[in-house]
């Protein structure tokens, strides 16, 4: 019966999604306005039906319905209430459900939101929105049913989720995030592809383009550094990225997804690199499907990997179907999108934002390079070759310490960048903020050259987005007769917002060379009452103690810290056993502080009541997430209408006064 | 048509694609030992009652050195078919288990309850599985007349991997050791 | 082609099976007793794993102290943890690692070079053990891409602010002389 219900719902979708492709790459040739209406109805009826399939699973999780195959999969009546309704997208099967209602959701937002402001387009974009939800749903009804009934007999219990995910609530709210930003590509895809097809790039597409670039690579942000946390929080190996091929998976369309962002502002203020602009659209959605099939397909060793399913060559299939549409399309129609002519000098803005370009797909590559070089190191040598952290780190670094470089130096070149005293001043005022930077370095202990090298950056680029960020509020007051700062500061909320985001990268920037250069550890066998010394700390082990939960056993040692002579409380790392599982998993006691965590790890506990415990002390941890907030909230200032464009949607809420027929362009 | 783009977007589409299409046929989780066609690392280990065995002694008849562990699963499905095989070739092959990272009375109970087919050695530091280079219980070398490792077994060994890798072994001339 | 077990061997397997159960179950019954391997020098003499012979002559000089810990970190760092997924033995709690860790440390006190030990786990494990590709043969294309698609991409950039510049400066170009056509009529 919920079997049935939710594949209804799921067979819904397909065929609203199926008809609105159709619908709406006519309705767009046709230019055709009661087409379009279509569309957008047969948009939201996608919506309402992927609402609908989820709404079924979770009753069904929820009632313990172990008919259905998904529930008998992941469901377990021991398993708490609030694991049970993230189980949704616990496993591969529901996962792509939950990716599906994630697109409803999108693709309704975008029908309901440009309405407006992008009609040219909008018949496209829904209709290629549509085809990416016709895939999915054809997923979800067919290789990747979660609604399919269980064969008989029904179990009466299951084994509940994966123990790994019920460890921590960030996992409740890490895969949402990313997949808020995996899926919500579709949209500037789907914008790009539209574009293409009418052959034209205005301001009714660069305004919604970027509007809607940017909330997904914010929730992709906000997605990876959610995974490191819990990385970091769960996984117990002190550290939060270890370049694992998932993880790069979703790194690969945040970069370009940035890289799309810069050259969408030189679009927009000198109105060139319409063209590049639209291929690194393209490559973030490519690159969202790519870092899905890895997911999902099992062809790379990860932690995150679901396990090996048909969904593999059917994804691999789209992705080759989607690289095909792209190539032909850009093909075929790049070249009516022209470019106006401008003149470019590389010590200017568009310079910096060309070489942003090139340091960000650089990395791009880099890390896609690396991350399948062993397929193809398997496929042409028949040895297996691993890529990790050491490669990464080594290639990476120095790339990262450029684009430092540059989100100093390129926001203080002006535009055009003609004028070579304009130039020199721009660039010789933050120095001394670079000399601040490289002294308080000195001050704190740092003595290698890379660590010098990125502080003296640090501060120069510290210098100059404070210097442009707070620019508005210090020079329209005196320009426009005393405004107040507010005020001022609405007026373009988008700029102050760019360098609100570009201060919390500075902050994680800095935090993580500081974090992983300054990481101590010390590591020893204890019996009850013997004391491990690191840093400034004694942690006084004092026994270990077994405790019975309802879904595993936990082994907790309590440790207690002491510096200064003085008791700073008890830790309490653990090892959790669930049944089923043979590795112990580990879940550290962390200490967070401003200036550093303490972080504990069991590694193991002897029948005779010893333990093996690891201490790390990391310095700024705290501050990687905190710039990562900043950057989330700057990216919110950034889609604050410009005044601008209240004057321009004004006319909207008093119709009968706007004289000019709807449809036209600004 | 704009041919550079169509170039340059299959010249780096379609490889890709080849590839990720190819890393179907492998199992990530398998990894070839490099061993194999290799003499096999020499140890001496002390079985669970004290009794030393070496390596270097058995020459001249082919071994089975099994690593594994009750905590693993397909160790207890090869179990059954170990047995038999140490039954059918006794005398001509030597069946050694080595631990691998578990409790020595967990496996002395589980010998008792359900036989065991060759010496269970206690691995102390896990060093032979390290110069063995096992990721992970149960891997099952197999060790010609020569000392030279002729094949490798990566998870559950199954009846007829066993019948072919033993014959093969028997097959080989009984050299004079040394 | 696999051919059925025989009839003896699907018997026991079938007794086996209930011990499967709580065999995989046992764990959840008793502490994790995963044994840390013993200090260097508490190897039962005699016992053990023949090492000398692959590994050769200890090229090095014998470590001790924080030389020592430096030295293990660092070859830990560059070995992949044969149990997990991307971690190093350095980065990694689990036992395999450990054991790992140690030998590292047995051998480097011995003399042997960071090399050598980095080389000795290869042999055993295979390349997969390096988290970083060795530099020879195809694994080059890992190392030369990123220098590779600086410089691809340095050049596009540079040609293209060159054809921009001289774009624009025939522009200036055509605008001058139509200029001085018209104030020459």
């Amino acid at each position: 019966m919920t079997s049935a219900l939710g594949q209804g719902f799921v067979l819904l979708g397909l065929i609203a999604a199926g008809f609105g492709t159709a619908f709406g790459y006519i309705a767009g040739v046709r230019r055709s306005a009661a087409g379009l209406r279509l569309t957008r109805r047969l948009a939201l009826l996608f919506a309402v039906a992927m609402v609908g399939a989820c709404a079924v699973m979770w009753y069904a999780l929820l009632s313990h319905d172990f008919s259905v195959s998904y529930v008998a999969q992941v469901g377990s009546t021991a398993t708490p209430l609030h694991i049970t309704i993230f189980s949704l997208w616990s496993s591969l099967e529901g996962s792509i459900l939950f990716w599906g209602l994630i697109l409803g959701l999108y693709i309704a937002a975008a029908a309901v939101f440009q309405r407006r402001g992008h009609e040219d387009y909008l018949a496209y974009t829904l209709a290629t929105l549509l085809g990416i939800g016709a895939f999915f749903t054809f997923l979800i009804a067919s290789v990747a049913d979660p609604f399919a009934p269980t064969p008989p007999p029904v179990p009466v219990d299951g084994p509940g989720p994966n123990p790994l995910l019920q460890n921590h609530l960030l996992m409740a709210i890490h895969p949402p995030m990313l997949y808020l930003g995996y899926v919500g590509m579709s949209v500037p895809f789907a914008m790009a592809v539209a574009a293409l097809l009418r052959g034209q790039l205005g301001a009714t597409w660069l305004r919604p383009m970027r509007r809607w670039l940017l909330v997904p690579t914010s929730f992709l942000t906000a997605g990876i550094m959610l995974g490191g946390w819990w990385s970091y929080e769960v996984l117990g190996w002190g550290g939060y990225w270890a370049w694992d091929p998932v993880e790069n998976a979703s790194f690969l369309p945040w970069l370009t997804g940035i890289a799309a962002l810069h050259s969408g502002i030189v679009q927009q203020r000198r109105g060139t690199l319409k063209a590049w602009t639209v291929i690194l659209i393209m490559i973030t959605f490519l690159l969202t499907i790519l870092g899905t099939f890895l997911t999902r397909s099992g062809v790379v060793n990860s932690v995150h990997s679901f396990t090996q399913s048909p969904i593999g060559p059917v994804f691999l299939g789209f992705l080759g179907l989607c690289a095909a549409a792209v190539i032909v399309l850009l093909a075929l129609r790049i070249d009516t999108l022209v470019s106006e002519p401008s003149n470019e000098r590389l010590v200017s803005r568009e310079g910096a934002f060309l070489l942003n370009n090139l340091l960000f797909v650089s990395l791009m590559f880099t890390v896609l390079v690396g991350t399948l070089y062993p397929i193809v190191a398997e496929s042409l040598r028949g040895v297996k070759v691993s890529v990790g952290e050491p490669y990464f780190n080594r290639m990476a670094v120095p790339l990262f310490a450029a684009l430092l470089l540059l989100m100093g130096v390129g926001p203080a070149l002006p535009w055009g960048g003609s004028d070579p005293k304009l130039v020199r001043r721009a660039l010789v005022r933050p120095l001394p903020a670079a000399a601040v930077g490289l002294v308080v370095a000195l001050l704190l202990g740092g003595r290698s050259a890379p660590v010098l090298i990125v502080s003296a950056f640090a501060g120069f680029a510290l210098w100059v987005t404070a210097d442009q960020g707070l620019r508005p509020v210090r020079v329209r007051p005196r320009r426009q007769g005393g405004r107040s700062p507010l005020a001022a500061v609405l007026v373009a909320p988008d700029k102050l917002g760019a360098y609100v985001v570009h201060l919390g990268v500075l902050i994680t920037f800095v935090a993580v060379a500081v974090s992983s250069t300054f990481q101590q550890e010390a590591e020893s066998t204890l019996r009850a009452g013997d004391t491990l010394r690191l840093g400034g700390y004694e942690m006084t082990f004092h026994g270990a103690e077994r405790v019975q939960e309802p879904h595993l056993i936990r082994h907790q040692a309590e440790v207690e810290v002491i510096t200064n002579g003085r008791s700073r409380g008890v830790l309490y790392p653990s090892l959790n056993i669930y049944p089923n599982q043979r590795e112990p998993i580990g879940t550290p006691a962390v200490r967070t502080s401003a200036g550093h965590d303490l972080y504990l790890t069991l590694m193991n506990v002897g029948g005779d009541g010893s333990i093996g415990l690891r201490a790390i002390t990391t310095p700024l941890v705290l501050w990687i997430w905190i710039g990562v907030v900043v950057m989330v909230l700057g990216t919110a200032l950034c889609l604050i209408p410009t005044a601008a464009e209240r004057r321009a949607t004004t006319p909207r809420a008093v119709p009968d006064l706007a004289a000019s027929p709807a449809g036209g362009g600004r | 048509m704009n041919r550079r783009v169509l170039l340059v977007g299959l010249g780096i589409s379609l490889p890709l694609l080849a590839f990720l299409g190819f890393a179907f046929r492998h199992d990530p989780q398998i990894v070839e030992s490099p061993l194999v066609g290799k003499p096999a690392p020499n140890f001496r280990l002390a079985d669970l009652d004290g009794n030393i065995v070496d390596l270097a002694e058995l020459r001249g008849r082919p071994v089975i050195v099994n690593f594994w562990a009750t905590y693993c699963v397909p160790c207890l499905y090869e179990h059954p078919l170990l047995m038999e095989g140490a039954r059918r070739w006794q005398g001509e092959i030597h069946f050694l288990g080595v631990i691998f990272q578990d409790d020595p009375e967990t496996i002395a109970q589980f010998n008792a309850d359900y036989g065991s087919w060759g010496p269970s050695l206690v691995d102390e530091g896990g060093r032979v599985a390290i110069a063995y280079g096992v990721y992970g219980p149960p891997e099952t070398f197999f060790i010609g007349r020569d000392g030279v490792i002729v094949d490798k077994a990566i998870g559950q060994v199954w009846p007829d991997q066993l019948l072919d890798v033993a014959n093969r072994m028997l097959a080989q001339p009984a050299a004079a050791t040394g | 082609m696999r051919r059925p077990a025989p009839a003896a061997a699907v018997l026991l397997l079938l007794a086996a099976l209930p011990f499967a159960g709580t065999a995989s179950a046992q764990p959840a019954e008793n502490p994790p007793d995963v044994r840390l391997p013993p200090a260097e020098g508490e190897y039962r003499p005699g016992l053990g794993v023949e090492t000398s012979h692959e590994l050769g002559d200890p090229l090095g000089h014998p470590l001790s102290g924080e030389e020592l810990d430096r030295a293990v970190a660092e070859v830990a760092a560059d070995i992949r943890c044969p149990k997990c997924q991307a971690l190093s033995i350095a980065d990694s709690a689990a036992a395999s690692a450990q054991a790992m860790r140690a030998e590292a440390r047995s051998l480097l006190s011995q003399g042997y070079t960071r090399e050598q030990v980095v080389g000795y786990f290869e042999q055993r494990y295979g390349e997969f053990v390096l988290l970083e590709p060795r530099a020879r043969g195809l694994n080059l294309i890992v190392w030369a891409a990123p220098a590779g698609i600086v410089l691809v991409g340095g050049l596009l950039v540079a040609l293209r602010l060159r054809q921009r510049r001289r774009s624009a400066d025939e522009d200036l170009d055509t605008y001058l002389r139509q200029v001085e056509q018209e104030t020459a009529t």
